[in-house]
């Protein structure tokens, strides 16, 4: 599992509610990474980064278990969001070339080629059913702890993940017989 | 292996370089650390809304960063009294990224916090803050999309800038050099910003002419501001215009 969550999360939280710089001290990192790995894109993980801890300053939530699970959560559903605005707008496709991806020339063809396919299946799911697929298969959170920060219940996110994944492999298929 | 499960594995195998991960938190604590002390010094004013309101409008104009210091330098107040008691406000931004002009829009914008965005000829989104709605037009295709003010369906905060201009109480530097623009002199304002830095060019008078950012070395936006000019008031209007389809915020 790629997010340690935290031993005693409620004593932190406690502690960083009042103190949002000190949360974006330690868990901004998290937060970028998880939002880059959906968007492959410096510039709309940088901005969701800053979204979710301006919000926080904003309107800090209540008892929150465990703050890289709650973070986490936080950055694959704005990413998630944005990825199915980029869709919505894809007819203006030449506005959005300062947010393409990072992928640089030499990259893996077939890495890249990877990475369009998911982010455009990913922008076709229902976001939770994204949401939870991608927190699970990217960022490898466990269906609890998933549940826990989207309050869900496991079977919730299990039946999400199960129908996301269903999902993309039709769209994979319809893609493999192009 | 199925092809779904290998796309998986090469998606899920990339990972942001370590630059880029520091570059985006140095840039993130300067923010949070410059909002933090924002919030604390003052309480959040009911007059946000009608800015974020403004900020739901600019789809695409960018992220931009947050000045900050500690003493205001008296001149440039009257920069920010301009752009604090405007009554009406247009201005053209450009966004380049490696010298290549990547987007051009317009945004007219009242003190009751009607917005109009004109991103190139192909999309305009107006925000009308006394109907709470949102319209949306993408002129091409001609489709027509509504939605209530509020609805995260555009990039948030993109007006930043004018907010932070307007709180600003850093130094404002200003530039040994005198500029001509659009006839009148102009006297340049530099504020060392998070991310870069922002020059704005102002009349004797402190009216705002002219402003440039550089976000990154590769990024760069630049303003030209005009104020009261007389913005007719169909700009704001959110009726869906003949020969346009409504579509679903989803479609």
């Amino acid at each position: 599992m790629r997010i340690p969550l935290l031993a005693n999360a409620a004593a932190v939280s406690g502690a960083v509610d009042h103190d949002i710089a000190a949360l974006a001290r330690q868990y901004g990192p998290i937060v970028f990474r998880a939002a880059w790995r959906v968007l492959g894109a410096r510039v709309a993980a940088e901005d969701v980064q800053q979204q979710i801890f301006l919000r926080l300053i904003e309107s800090p939530p209540r008892d929150v278990e465990s703050w890289p699970a709650w973070l986490t959560a936080a950055a694959t559903r704005l990413s998630i969001d944005h990825l199915r605005r980029q869709r919505r707008w894809k007819l203006l496709a030449p506005l959005w070339k300062a947010d393409e991806p990072d992928d640089s020339p030499a990259e893996d063809a077939e890495r890249a080629e990877a990475g369009r396919f998911m982010r455009a299946a990913l922008a076709r799911l229902h976001p939770r059913d994204a949401s939870c697929f991608v927190m699970r298969h990217l960022h490898g959170l466990t269906p609890a702890a998933i549940g826990s920060a989207l309050g869900l219940s496991e079977n919730h996110v299990s039946v999400s993940v199960h129908r996301a994944r269903k999902a993309l492999e039709a769209m994979a298929a319809k893609e493999q017989s192009r | 292996m199925n092809s779904l499960d290998r796309s998986m594995e090469l998606f899920a195998a990339r990972e942001p370089e370590a630059a880029l991960v520091s570059d985006a938190q140095r840039k993130l604590e300067a923010l949070v650390g410059a909002r933090v002390a924002g919030v604390a010094r003052r309480p959040l004013r009911d007059a946000r809304g009608w800015l974020a309101a403004a900020a739901t409008a600019v789809v695409l104009v960018t992220m931009l960063w947050l000045p900050f210091g500690s003493t205001p330098a008296l001149a440039f107040a009257q920069v920010q009294q301009h752009l604090r008691d405007f009554r009406t406000l247009r201005f053209d931004v450009e966004q380049r990224m490696n010298g290549q002009r990547l987007m051009k829009a317009r945004v007219s914008m009242t003190r009751d916090g009607n917005v109009r965005t004109d991103v190139g000829e192909d999309l305009s989104v107006v925000v009308n803050s006394s109907e709470r709605r949102v319209l949306t037009l993408m002129h091409r295709p001609r489709i027509a999309m509504e939605s209530p003010l509020g609805a995260p369906a555009t990039k948030d905060d993109a007006l930043r800038w004018l907010d932070d201009i307007r709180e600003f109480q850093g130094e404002a530097r200003i530039l040994p050099q005198i500029r001509q623009i659009r006839g009148q002199r102009a006297h340049g304002w530099e504020l060392a910003t998070a991310g870069g830095n922002l020059v704005l060019w102002a009349t004797d008078e402190g009216l705002p002419l002219e402003m440039t950012m550089d976000g990154s070395a590769k990024l760069q936006l630049s303003f030209q501001f005009e104020f009261e000019l007389p913005l007719d008031a169909h700009l704001f209007s959110t009726a869906i215009p003949a020969g346009y389809s409504r579509a679903e915020p989803e479609d």
